[in-house]
């Protein structure tokens, strides 16, 4: 069984007093495997924020349902959603979203201290995760004294620590140059390697052609999808972008 | 050309938009501003009225009313520029854009001067407003406190006006040239940035934290165990200035060392309920612990000046009478004795015409000698050397008995005394080498009282056998003959204008006999102390208004730059598995410390200053510890609710700014 079953996903915004509404998804489905790294691609609109809101349990669909290690979002119950997300799903989002108040290390051992870990047990998850992402030297920093690549690998350690069972990133090299860029997707390639599932979702072919697969999303559906295969990363850059001009061709027939 | 339509539409017209966008933050300071106009201007009003002057008692109001302008322009002017630094902090973002999309530098200089001229009229024009209209209300409070004839001609001199725009235009002048300064000193990309500047980590923790424990226990220390001499209120203001730098560094130092030494230990830190709290109050110290001092100090401030000019205000009546046991008291210059018939034939016509009748009438001689204190024994006095001047009153036993109503009786040797302040407490008594036997010290005297808390108090009330031992004593102290005076006392029955004719009437035709030397009246005294006290008190109830807007004032803007800040954090924490309900009571949790601690602290240290505010007070005839105390429970009250309510309204545009983004 996969991992992550999306299934038949629908959501409609409305505005509060039922006026408008906006389709953001019409129906998506698809499925991923464990250890599979996966990178969502699409235009500004087609909704790829929206389907990782609700893979994040942040908001819910309209329809279709959503199973993770076959158990379904619908059936948790609203406060049991908190502890869901914090135990079974990681986060990396673009603006990075640590807390100033808190040091590197802190806020890395955040979601760990709210599941009432031990100090010890935190230390030692730390210890790998901070030389893998190389922020050994810089935990005792606070956020605003570091780089935004700097920051962006501690959102990424603080996601990890939990050892979730999907990895969820929100243009997570949106924020940074590109050097940090490629730095991070470096790592984000190396924990894949481990074993770690990875949902992204993103703009930048760059990151992109470091996933396994590709979707490619448009008008709120699933428009094509790419399989790594035995491809490089050059070959895959080639093939997305290949993927992404008949995307956006698409769009400007339609228009 | 382009520039002129610039100049005279364009930069106004953002100026006034500038103060409506920013009206979250520019409506409570021109308020605040407006209510320290109008006490301004009230203070400045009364001191320049014309009928002050014709006021019977008036003369010390003015005096305090000038004081007060003083301590006010004192007060304000730091405080007014450190919240107008706090504005244009937060209006650099706003300003950065202006540049950014072209305007030069000197127009925005044209708009914040416009800016602060429409803050400046604002302030000013509703101040004084404000102050006219009230300024009958205010000025019948004042006559009401300070017990002065009622009087409903009240005008507005002009020169009040004028000084009130002057002053206030110059605080403006100065802020003005702070911000133009600020904005000319940096470019367009700084000014964007500066308001999200992250905090540095402040130096020196360590040293700092023992400097303000040192500071703050010495200053306990000093209030503690002061001691009632000259040097009261100079030792009073030393340990004010070091619990102000004791609080200054424990606030930003002390308490940041304090969460430091809790984040070492992990075990303790790295628990759900203490994580979020420990380290965001770190922060939130970090950020506003000199915010935190102000609330702090002028929380503190407005409650012992409540304090002292409530209990001087209650107190007073107790103070006149424990000054005056007797309504009148009239002294001769006589040598032995004296001939009371011409002074006793003008009381019985006076009180007879005013309507007035004389009651408890005694008189009495008594020798007064100045004496030197030697370990156990007196000595006669001498200018030059002597240290410890104590003053003796001595009085037959005759006369004792008359005045008391008593029939005791004394041998040669022995004597009774009476201390006008702590007991004797002995035995015997060496007076200028002669030993006497105390047979008894005495409680109560009818003409004078006995205040025990007044440490001051060295004067004594010696009754002895008859007026040979007493010569004696007075030959052997080095006095002669003239030392004897002779006193007349009484107390009055009737209305109070008849009392005050009868007494004038009386003091005319007293100082007409030769023989006159002084005379003193409780109704004169009482008069004086109502004026003074009530002038006091009337100073300390605005003082606790401006006090207490000060606090207010930074509390509100406190809770808005907090709330700006916990919108994000908010957010975040959300996304990292708190729930919505965890978040939000572990941030309020922490705001409501932040804004609790000041407070508590305040009310710490006015504890504390209450031993040395009661010794105070005894210098100003209060002499009633309990009512000092009751009367700061009182105000510790009272001023705890009104800090409750204003922390509640205070903390609805926290609740605003936080709460709108809190959902996702």
């Amino acid at each position: 069984m996969a991992l992550l079953e999306v299934q038949n996903l629908k959501k409609i915004y409305s505005t509060r007093f039922g006026g408008n509404k906006v389709q953001a998804l019409e129906d998506i489905s698809f499925s991923v495997e464990n250890g599979e790294y996966v990178a969502i691609m699409g235009e500004s609109g087609s909704g790829k924020t929206t389907l990782l809101n609700l893979l994040a349990s942040l908001d819910k669909p309209t329809s279709g349902d959503i199973l993770l290690d076959g158990m379904s979002f619908s059936k948790i119950k609203h406060k049991d959603l908190c502890a869901f997300r914090r135990d079974k799903l990681g986060f990396v989002f673009q603006d990075f979203n640590l807390l100033d108040t808190l040091t590197l290390k802190d806020n890395i051992f955040l979601p760990l201290v709210l599941q009432g870990k031990s100090y010890k047990e935190m230390e030692k998850r730390l210890e790998p995760i901070a030389k893998r992402l190389a922020i050994s030297e810089l935990l005792n920093k606070y956020p605003y004294e570091v780089s935004g690549g700097q920051k962006q690998r501690t959102a990424a350690a603080r996601a990890l620590i939990t050892m979730p069972k999907i990895l969820l990133a929100d243009e997570p090299t949106g924020a940074l140059d590109s050097k940090a860029a490629a730095h991070l997707m470096k790592i984000f390639g190396e924990i894949s390697a481990d074993g770690q599932t990875i949902l992204m979702v993103t703009h930048s072919i760059q990151a992109a052609s470091c996933a396994n697969r590709i979707l490619f999303i448009k008008d709120g559906r699933l428009f094509n999808q790419i399989y790594r295969g035995d491809a490089n990363n050059e070959e895959m850059f080639k093939r997305i972008s290949d993927s992404l001009t008949v995307l956006q061709t698409g769009v400007k027939e339609n228009g | 050309m382009a520039d002129t339509t610039v100049k005279t539409t364009l930069l106004p017209k953002l100026a006034v938009n500038g103060i409506r966008k920013n009206g979250s933050v520019y409506v409570p300071y021109l308020l605040a501003n407006s209510i320290a106009v109008a006490v301004f201007f009230i203070f400045s009003a009364i001191s320049q009225n014309k009928l002050m002057e014709t006021l019977p008692y008036a003369n010390y109001i003015v005096v305090l009313m000038y004081i007060g302008q003083f301590l006010l322009c004192v007060i304000l002017a730091p405080f007014l520029s450190s919240i107008n630094s706090f504005l244009i902090k937060r209006r650099k973002t706003e300003l950065g854009l202006y540049s950014i999309l072209g305007l030069e530098k000197k127009h925005i200089g044209i708009i914040m001067t416009v800016e602060t001229l429409i803050t400046y009229l604002i302030s000013v024009s509703f101040g004084i407003i404000i102050a006219v209209v009230f300024s009958k209300l205010v000025f019948l409070l004042l006559l009401n406190l300070t017990g002065l004839p009622v009087q409903t001609r009240f005008s507005v001199s002009p020169l009040s006006f004028i000084v009130t725009l002057i002053y206030f235009g110059i605080i403006s002048l100065f802020n003005l040239c702070v911000n133009l300064f600020q904005v000319s000193m940096t470019n367009p990309a700084e000014l964007f940035k500066s308001s999200k500047k992250g905090e540095k980590q402040p130096k020196h923790i360590a040293l700092r934290t023992v400097v303000g424990i040192i500071c703050l226990g010495g200053g306990y220390l000093i209030a503690l165990n002061a001691k009632l001499d000259g040097t009261i209120f100079l030792v009073f203001l030393f340990a004010v200035w070091l619990v102000v730098m004791g609080t200054h560094f424990l606030f930003t130092s002390g308490s940041i060392a304090f969460l430091k030494s809790c984040m070492k230990n992990k075990k303790f830190y790295y628990r759900k309920e203490n994580f979020i709290t420990v380290s965001g109050m770190l922060y939130r110290l970090k950020k506003s612990a000199s915010s935190l001092v102000n609330i702090c100090i002028f929380g503190t401030m407005a409650i012992i000046t409540l304090i002292c000019t409530i209990s001087l205000f209650i107190g007073q009546k107790d103070a006149a009478t424990s000054q005056y046991p007797m309504d009148a008291e009239y002294y001769f210059n006589a040598d032995g004795s004296y001939d009371t018939t011409v002074f006793d034939k003008y009381l019985a016509e006076l009180s007879a015409e005013n309507s007035v009748e004389v009651k408890d009438r005694i008189d009495f001689s008594y020798t007064k000698i100045a004496a030197d204190k030697n370990r156990t024994d007196f000595l006669k006095y001498d200018e030059a050397t002597s240290k410890n001047k104590y003053t003796f009153r001595l009085i037959t036993l005759d006369d004792y008995n008359l005045t008391q109503n008593e029939h005791k009786e004394l041998a040669e040797n022995e004597v009774m005394i009476f201390s006008i302040a702590a007991d004797y407490g002995k035995d015997s008594i060496n007076l200028a080498g002669t030993d006497y036997i105390i047979k008894e010290e005495l409680q109560k005297l009818n003409f004078v009282s006995k205040e025990i808390n007044d440490l001051f108090g060295s004067e004594y009330y010696i009754i002895m056998k008859n007026s040979d031992v007493i010569s004696k004593t007075t030959e052997a102290f080095g006095h002669d003959q003239s030392s004897i005076n002779y006193t007349i006392r009484f107390n009055m029955q009737g209305s109070e204008a008849d009392k005050t004719k009868f007494i004038d009437e009386l003091n005319v035709k007293f100082y007409s006999i030769p023989e006159s030397n002084l005379s003193n009246n409780k109704i004169a005294f009482e008069k004086d102390m109502h004026s003074m006290y009530g002038g006091l008190l009337f100073l300390g109830i605005f003082f606790g208004i401006i006090f207490t807007v000060c606090m207010v004032l930074i509390m509100y803007y406190k809770q808005i730059s907090e709330g700006l800040e916990d919108k994000v954090n908010f957010d975040i924490m959300q996304k990292v598995g708190m729930s919505d309900r965890e978040v939000r009571t572990t941030i309020w949790r922490q705001v409501k410390m932040i804004f609790f601690i000041p407070i508590a602290v305040a009310i710490l240290h006015t504890a504390i200053a209450l031993k040395i505010i009661a010794s105070m007070m005894t210098l100003l005839r209060i002499y009633n510890s309990t009512l000092v105390l009751l009367c700061a429970g009182a105000v510790i009250l009272v001023f705890g609710v009104f800090y409750g309510i204003s922390y509640i309204v205070t903390a609805r545009a926290y609740y605003k700014i936080t709460v709108n983004k809190s959902m996702l």
